[in-house]
């Protein structure tokens, strides 16, 4: 038997080599991916670098220890903790939430509990914060009215990026004292967090409106999908209290689009257009289940009022607001 | 063995080689796409499917729900359970109880995430002292850490010192199941190693505000028994509360309304997101009790998708009112 053994050209080797490099790189790619699943990125503070849980882990108050270690939740775990409630945060920009629970070292029965929601932004913790603010909750003195509030048993406040509530399990002052001086740690441990400010929380925030109603809906404001980043704060008009509600649009004409597809919605859910003269060219007004919505644009943008008692009172509540977008800078 | 050049390739060769390559390639992807199921596999083939015993009980016309109204849950409770026959009617000498009470959460009971401790023992109480039970079994798949929320909501505590057992979900204890004609409880894991050796099964559930179902009740309630990623099911939510009603035929339902979370649901935080409604009704008709409860919650039963989802699937009535209630006021 004769062999042959003919020399393999070089070029064809050297291309046989390179495919089996790749395939070797990207079966080790593989390999390593897969034992590197969902590994947690840290939430770093912006200014100090430092991972946040390291900051929260020493921060106790008064006479209050940490009870369990620091619990991190992320995204694909949220719902382990705050079940029904998750999907709200995830839409808003939820990065993490630490929890720990706290005791009073000499009465077990005083206990907090620390939810400590990253929400990236500024803007997406406000509008968590915002949306579920109790009516008539007392302000905290360590926060503009609009950013904190107390309730019974629980402080709620929005500092930067960053939604928080202290909740006690019993109402007692001791424990209060405790949880306000744990939020004022962490608002020391942050030191760089910088709160929202918008033209329309400036505006919402003056003389006319109940300090601390401003809410921001980030996502199906009123109701309706088409309906992003609109705020709403009670206005105060003839001993009355009138739900108004502002975005400041990227153009005029996508305020007056949303004039139309918010009228569409409200038609679609059985409204009915009152025809009667407005003040405004651009103002129409709805009856809807009994009450009176109003909506129109003043340049960039997009206001209005929302289930006011009759129409007469939401013509003066819109007209109100009105002149105070007229008198706007920065339109 | 024959000699061949193997660089001598003619380009006849050539061509009938690269021709057999392509018709290979394209016969592989013609394959695949013959075999490609863009709806991915089926959950489970109808031979293995597996179901929850029935444990509901005759009904008797004029006994299926009723309506009390007071402050103390104790005596409402027992007030509503004898208007509809008395526990005697829903337990039997010798019986096997379980109790499926709210524990989702490792939530103190004054939050009113869950369901009330005193409430959950007075029903263990009545189902040993009137209903004869052998044993009466206390059991939920909360969503924090399992032990922890049953100390922390004090439910552990309470129904250990009325003498029932508490059963901690444990992986044995799940079973995959699929309801027959579901579009979503398809080979999935549920908490049935409780249920499989039970007669009887009573649900106890707070009335809460819920952000994404609308409100959570004696029918959200069995939502605890789901297994795996069940947080997958929020998308879908009111088709899986109504499959939940199909596929878990309770004895008798407690809806407890003497202190309803009107807002910020299901988790809460604070006091004030509770509201007194004084009221607690027992069902053996799941969907008509929390029909009723959308009164606590000032909701109208079609905010609820699922009511009607579960009435059209014959699990029970929204029209709780053909059912004539039977009120009574404990003052």
């Amino acid at each position: 038997m004769v062999s042959t053994q003919s020399k393999t050209p070089r070029h064809e080797s050297i291309t046989a080599i390179c495919l089996l490099a790749a395939l070797f790189i990207i079966g080790l790619s593989i390999i390593l991916r897969q034992f590197n699943f969902q590994t947690p990125v840290p939430a770093v503070d912006a200014d100090s670098k430092k991972n946040v849980e390291d900051i929260l882990k020493p921060l106790t108050s008064g006479g209050f220890k940490g009870l369990s270690a620091i619990e991190v939740y992320n995204p694909d775990n949220l719902y382990e903790k705050i079940n029904g409630k998750a999907p709200l945060y995830i839409e808003s920009g939820f990065v993490k939430l630490y929890t720990r629970w706290y005791v009073n070292s000499s009465n077990e029965d005083l206990k907090f509990q620390l939810y400590f929601y990253d929400m990236a932004e500024p803007q997406n913790a406000f509008g968590v914060f915002s949306t579920q603010r109790r009516p008539d909750a007392q302000t905290l003195s360590l926060f503009e009215a609009i950013f904190g509030y107390k309730t019974e048993n629980a402080l709620f406040f929005n500092y930067g990026k960053f939604y928080i509530e202290l909740i006690g399990t019993t109402q007692s002052d001791e424990l209060f004292k405790a949880m306000a001086e744990f939020a004022e740690k962490i608002k020391r441990s942050f030191p760089g967090e910088k709160q929202i400010e918008t033209i329309e929380t400036k505006l919402l925030s003056g003389p006319n409106f109940v300090p601390g109603s401003i809410k921001l809906y980030l996502a199906n404001a009123l109701g309706s999908e088409d309906l992003t980043n609109i705020f709403t704060a009670q206005l105060k008009i003839n001993n009355e209290k009138i739900t108004v509600f502002l975005s400041k649009r990227p153009g005029e004409q996508n305020a007056k689009q949303l004039i139309n597809s918010y009228g569409n919605f409200l038609i679609s859910l059985e409204a009915t257009e009152k025809q009667t003269s407005l003040p405004l060219d651009s103002m129409r007004a709805f009856d809807s289940f009994g009450t009176t919505e109003i909506i129109f644009n003043n340049g960039l943008f997009l206001a209005g009022i929302h289930e006011a008692d009759n129409l007469e009172t939401a013509v003066k509540a819109a007209t109100l607001l009105n002149q105070i977008l007229s008198g706007a800078e920065n339109k | 063995m024959s000699q061949q050049n193997k660089h001598n390739l003619s380009r006849r060769k050539f061509i009938a080689r690269a021709v057999k390559a392509g018709l290979s390639i394209a016969a592989a992807g013609l394959l695949a796409k013959a075999f490609y199921d863009k709806n991915g596999p089926s959950a489970q083939p109808d031979k293995e499917l597996v179901t929850l015993p029935d444990f509901s009980v005759p009904s008797v016309q004029g006994q299926t729900i009723s309506i009390v109204k007071g402050a103390d849950r104790v005596k409402t409770v027992d007030k509503a359970i004898e208007l509809l026959g008395g526990i005697e009617r829903f337990v039997k000498s010798g019986d096997i109880v379980v109790i499926k009470p709210n524990v989702a959460f490792a939530s103190v009971p004054g939050l009113g995430a869950t369901t009330n401790p005193p409430l959950v023992a007075e029903v263990v109480r009545l189902c040993y002292n009137r209903g004869d039970a052998k044993q009466v079994y206390v059991t939920d798949n909360p969503i924090n850490e399992p032990a922890g929320c049953f100390t922390i909501s004090g439910i552990g505590k309470a129904a250990t010192e009325a003498g029932a057992k508490i059963i901690l979900p444990r992986d044995s204890l799940f079973k995959p199941v699929t309801l027959k004609g579901g579009k979503l409880i398809k080979n999935w894991p549920v908490f049935c190693g409780p249920l499989m050796k039970a007669d009887k099964l009573i649900g106890i559930a707070p009335v809460k505000n819920h952000s994404r179902a609308g409100a959570s009740m004696t029918m959200k309630n069995f939502y605890g028994l789901l297994g795996g990623r069940r947080n997958i099911f929020h998308q879908d939510i009111n088709t899986i509360i109504a499959e939940l009603v199909m596929l878990v035929k309770p004895t008798l339902v407690i809806l407890d309304g003497t202190e309803s979370m009107v807002t910020n649901g299901p988790t809460g935080g604070s006091f004030s997101d509770l509201k007194r409604t004084d009221t607690i009704i027992a069902s053996c008709d799941p969907v008509a009790a929390d029909a009723f409860g959308c009164s606590l919650l000032e909701l109208k039963t079609n905010d609820l998708p699922y009511l009607a989802k579960a009435q059209a699937a014959d699990a029970g009535t929204v029209d709780y009112d053909s059912l004539k209630p039977l009120n009574a006021i404990i003052s």
